[in-house]
């Protein structure tokens, strides 16, 4: 339209008309200055609305705007990143990490009526309608509704398009083998903080080091590429390998209940060593727990038991202390040992297991000692080495160490010290069969490694190394060199003899 | 809507000609009118004849260098504005689409490390199950056992048998095309 009249034109020309004979042109316009006023003023006053209202935004409240945009547009990713998975040395997972969701609601902001969201709520988070309902109307906004909720049923409930939900995606630690490597690879809390076995030892490494981050957002929530950390995109997705091996295990384990039951034993365990290189193949051990409930079992049988209790050896100690003999030259394989059955050591009384039956064995080779674990042959046995160098070469073995096994809560061995030892005469008496004197199962081990092993002290270990998907070998934990405490010849010997310990 | 108003009507004519003056000859000075007219052969009243005379129409001034180069300078940016603004668009349309695509990618690329993961743990539990019912005593699978074996004797070692050199040199094929 290039012309406005104003309202009352029409009237205007009709009376204009009447009053005078000459026409005059019908559209003109008759300048009036109170209208330009009216519309300037119109104008100004709405430049002036507009001037003031930018100033609020831009100067009142830039700040508070500014914050609510950088609320908007950037968002932190201080999400828990996925702890590293655990494999088994045949890359079999035995702990991995999965994302978990944890339901809020917020039924201010419900558009449909709450009857409706709670019956299409309750199969997805398997509780009842009536529960959902009430639970709504504890509070406005932020109502917990279900924790640790699958990926499926949180995308279930994102199918359904609902108004006031709100999934917060978690980790959750899964151990699939559930008591299988319980007592080895250990569990995660609530925080997600290691609290037993390589979970705990190996803490720093598993959790994976990318820090709190900075990103744009754009309008549909996806990320802007800009500004982002150099190492955004890549992934770090080594593995943490263990030396053991799952079907061993399994297999280890249901042996050992097996004999448990048969026994009707409190615990066993079952340690399956490389004693080349201290590898722990198997580390099966009875009672056990399933890590993923780690709450409901008792203390006592979360502890790593094989690690952290002592107990005395007795004739498993046997063989150990041959090689003894034997590397210190105190006894040849060859020598004979005359065994009464019962003998009396600083007015203590020694006697063999079975001396009720069999009475004494009369003379006794290293091998026969061994194959009929005699106790009085053991005294005689280790009564040839000084009782300080025994006690040197039991310091050697480092008795009262620990082995160095890279898991938590390991106990050191006990023995008595240099005085008593060497003052009483009944002390390397009972060590010679393994009494007076306590270690851990692992340690054990450890010491009858050095006998299969050529004389070397090897420290025993369950962790190989961080592994890329690929398989090759990222980083390996530092390991001592093994220490050499028996000459190949003493061990191969001793290995010949040993027939039977252990009864 | 347009309104168009129906003033005194100005004589075309003359202004279409004034404006004709003013536009073909901005440097002659006003002529007369009354030549003007009978130039135009409105005047009917014979008059003196008046002497034909040529004026020569003067030449236009040659345009100045600068100015021609000024001219060429705004029409090659004119043209170079025009490119560099479609670049520009196209420039900024790439990386929109760019930045979506990334988003695009990205966020699948999310939700399959996820399945990855979740397809991993499902694997373990299921297979930890599976073992769970063998190692059940109504399976029926027994743990693989020496008394449950067959161990075969290595076979005694065959005498060496000298090969045929002869009978394994193959008859020279002649070396012509077969097909035809």
């Amino acid at each position: 339209m290039a012309l406005s009249f104003p309202p009352s034109g029409a009237r205007r020309r009709r009376t204009d008309q009447r009053r005078s004979p000459i026409r005059r042109p019908a559209h003109t316009l008759v300048p009036s200055k109170s209208r330009l006023v009216v519309v300037w003023s119109v104008l100004m006053f709405g430049m002036a609305l507009l001037t003031l209202n930018l100033l609020r935004i831009q100067i009142f409240q830039a700040s508070m705007l500014q914050e609510r945009a950088k609320g908007q547009q950037m968002i932190s990713t201080n999400a828990a990143m996925p702890r590293r998975p655990i494999v088994d040395r045949t890359n079999n997972v035995l702990a991995i990490d999965r994302p978990v969701y944890t339901l809020f609601v917020h039924p201010s902001m419900f558009s449909k009526e709450k009857e409706a969201i709670a019956a299409a709520l309750s199969p997805l988070v398997n509780q009842p309608a009536i529960e959902l309902l009430q639970r709504f109307d504890t509070g406005e906004t932020g109502v917990r509704i279900a924790d640790l909720l699958t990926e499926n049923a949180a995308s279930s409930i994102n199918r359904l398009q609902l108004d006031g939900m709100d999934l917060v995606e978690e980790q959750q630690r899964l151990y699939p083998q559930q008591d299988l490597f319980a007592n080895v690879i250990g569990y995660v809390n609530q925080d997600r903080q290691g609290q037993a076995g390589v979970e705990l030892s190996l803490e720093k490494l598993l959790q994976r080091p990318k820090g709190a981050m900075q990103l744009n957002r754009s309008g549909d929530g996806s990320i802007i590429p800009i500004n982002l950390p150099e190492d955004f995109l890549k992934k770090d997705e080594q593995r943490l390998k263990l030396t053991v091996d799952s079907q061993l295990q399994r297999a280890s384990h249901s042996i050992l209940k097996q004999q448990l039951e048969a026994y009707s034993a409190k615990r066993g365990a079952v340690l399956v060593m490389d004693v080349q290189d201290g590898s722990l193949i198997t580390m099966a051990s009875e009672p056990s727990y399933d890590a993923n409930k780690y709450y409901e079992a008792s203390p006592e049988s979360r502890k790593d038991w094989i690690l952290s209790d002592l107990y005395e050896p007795g004739s498993t100690f046997k063989p150990v202390n041959v090689a003894i003999a034997l590397e210190s030259g105190a006894a040849q394989p060859t020598d004979m040992f005359y065994d009464e059955g019962a003998i009396k050591v600083g007015g203590w009384t020694i006697q063999n297991n079975d001396f009720e039956s069999q009475g004494g064995r009369g003379n006794l080779s290293i091998a026969d000692i061994l194959k009929y674990s005699s106790n009085v042959g053991m005294v005689h046995l280790m009564h040839k080495l000084q009782a300080g160098l025994y006690y040197g070469w039991l310091e050697r073995l480092g008795l009262d160490e620990e082995t160095g096994i890279d898991l938590p809560a390991e106990s050191a061995g006990q023995s008595k010290g240099y005085e008593q030892f060497t003052e009483s005469p009944i002390e390397p008496a009972t060590t010679a069969f393994g009494q007076g004197l306590s270690l851990t199962p692992l340690k054990l081990l450890q010491l009858h490694s050095t006998i299969a092993n050529g004389g070397k002290l090897i420290v025993p270990h369950v962790v190989q190394g961080l592994y890329s998907p690929e398989g090759e070998l990222q980083w390996q934990p530092p390991r001592p060199q093994p220490r050499q405490i028996f000459s190949p010849q003493t061990t191969r010997a001793d290995a010949e003899n040993d027939g039977g310990s252990g009864h | 809507m347009t309104a168009a108003l129906r003033p005194d009507i100005p004589d075309r004519r003359s202004a279409r000609r004034t404006a004709y003056r003013s536009s073909t000859l901005p440097n002659l000075s006003p002529p007369e009118p009354r030549r003007s007219l009978s130039d135009h052969g409105f005047d009917r009243e014979p008059q003196a004849r008046p002497v034909p005379r040529v004026t020569a129409l003067p030449q236009p001034r040659p345009v100045p260098a600068w100015l021609k180069l000024l001219i060429r300078v705004q029409q090659g940016s004119t043209v170079m504005t025009l490119l560099l603004m479609g670049t520009v668009l196209a420039i900024y349309g790439w990386t929109v689409l760019t930045q979506q695509r990334w988003g695009y990618e990205y966020r699948r690329w999310g939700a399959l490390q996820k399945h990855e993961q979740q397809l991993m743990a499902t694997n373990e539990v299921l297979k930890n199950q599976m073992a769970q019912q063998a190692e059940m005593p109504k399976a029926g699978l027994v743990a693989p056992s020496p008394s449950n074996m067959i161990f075969l004797a290595p076979a005694a070692l065959r005498p060496p048998v000298p090969p045929d050199i002869e009978a394994s040199t193959p008859a020279l094929l002649p070396n012509r095309p077969l097909g035809y």
